[in-house]
């Protein structure tokens, strides 16, 4: 038998479907948060529309892209099932099995209770289980020590950074790069694994 | 000013697809090339599909500057006088906010490697990415088992960042994707050493350095 009967739901979140049509208005409201916006891209910080943002996500959806390349998740918390931001694992080549993870709360009083650490676990669990990885990558801002330290909490190792790859608030930052192989995470999630 | 496209022996040039599809067709039928050249899974393209390639390449020109090196056997006089085609060069995620884009290489014929066409070339994309396009900086990567390409990047100042533990799979084994990094400040710097005219250089243990 399987272990993973709730393979997408954790403690406190869940990791669900995206409506183009039900979830704009929240995403929308999200793109308002500046820091958030430069937290979690390169891109210039800009805001969108309820419209644009559905127009945005069934774009993304509509692509023709190869559909096992792209999982875009919205993570709703368990009690009220409100949706408290997007998380997302891309594998852009197949044959080397390595995953990129983004991942971001909208609103500010929802950081630093747990949502994204748990979030977090859920993904990683489908990654390494559901989509047998060997490994998965991401890049945070050296601006950014707070995420760096709740991802090394998930595991994850600095594998080194691009430096002064980034240019705000007239100074240069690194973009830092993180990892975390297969085998480290099974050293620490042996319960994910074993069935029942 | 230096001619921005031509060094001593090579151009940079757009793809022409009448006369170039063809060749680059040919080159993708080396498997060892490809995996020299990138992480994608290797597979060959007719010319066709390498037509639509330049095709999508042109869609993405903001952000994807891709070059064909071409040999100055003759000057530009029309398509023909373009010279033959060797290999291309590519920055692209170009990301114009923070100054920052990668870089990709390749000579394509094994038959044209080994004769500094690659440095050639890659001096000539340096220029145009810090001196044309404004850009801070210029990443490269490369899996580790790829000694030449990791010996060139470092022979032309690149600087290791980060290494992606197991990141590339090949022939059943995992390797590192060695990730680098050059800045404008350290291209100027090895600019600036390799421009001392000769009577203000080090005296050479040989005296036999050219003048």
């Amino acid at each position: 038998m399987l272990a993973q009967s709730a393979l997408l739901v954790g403690e406190r979140v869940r990791l669900a479907a995206l409506d183009a049509e039900k979830d704009a208005a929240a995403i929308a409201a999200w793109s308002h948060n500046d820091e958030l916006l430069r937290l979690l891209d390169t891109d210039p910080a800009r805001m969108r529309t309820a419209a644009q943002t559905r127009q945005d996500t069934e774009e993304l959806q509509g692509k023709e892209q190869p559909k096992d390349s792209c999982y875009l998740f919205l993570i709703r918390a368990l009690a009220g099932d409100r949706p408290l931001g997007l998380i997302d694992l891309a594998i852009p080549e197949w044959p080397h099995r390595d995953g990129w993870i983004g991942i971001g709360l909208g609103d500010r009083a929802d950081w630093g209770q747990g949502y994204g650490t748990d979030a977090m676990r859920v993904l990683l669990r489908f990654a390494f289980t559901e989509l047998t990885l060997q490994r998965v990558s991401l890049t945070v801002f050296g601006y950014n020590p707070r995420a760096i330290r709740s991802y090394e909490k998930a595991g994850f190792v600095v594998e080194g950074a691009q430096r002064e790859r980034l240019r705000r608030e007239g100074r240069r930052w690194d973009m830092v790069l993180m990892g975390l192989l297969r085998e480290e995470w099974e050293r620490v999630n042996t319960d994910a694994l074993t069935t029942r | 000013m230096n001619p921005l496209f031509e060094s001593p022996r090579l151009r940079l040039a757009p793809p022409d697809p009448e006369t170039d599809a063809a060749i680059e067709s040919a080159w993708t039928h080396d498997g060892a090339y490809l995996r020299l050249v990138d992480t994608a899974p290797a597979r060959p393209l007719s010319p066709s599909q390498v037509k639509k390639k330049y095709e999508q390449l042109e869609k993405e020109k903001e952000k994807d500057f891709y070059f064909a090196v071409r040999l100055r056997e003759k000057p530009v006089e029309g398509p023909e006088g373009l010279g033959r085609l060797i290999g291309f060069v590519r920055l692209f995620w170009v990301d114009w906010m923070h100054g920052a884009a990668r870089l990709n290489l390749g000579i394509g014929a094994p038959a044209d490697r080994g004769q500094g066409y690659g440095s050639e070339a890659l001096e000539l994309i340096l220029r145009y990415a810090f001196e044309e396009m404004g850009l801070h900086r210029v990443a490269a990567e490369a899996a580790a088992y790829n000694t030449g390409a990791l010996r060139f990047l470092e022979r032309h100042g690149f600087r290791v960042e980060a290494r992606r533990r197991q990141a590339v799979a090949r022939d059943g084994q995992r390797w590192d994707q060695v990730m680098y990094g050059l800045l404008r400040s350290e291209w100027e710097a090895l600019r600036a050493a390799a421009a001392v005219p000769a009577g203000l250089a080090a005296p050479q243990s040989n005296g036999a350095q050219g003048g």
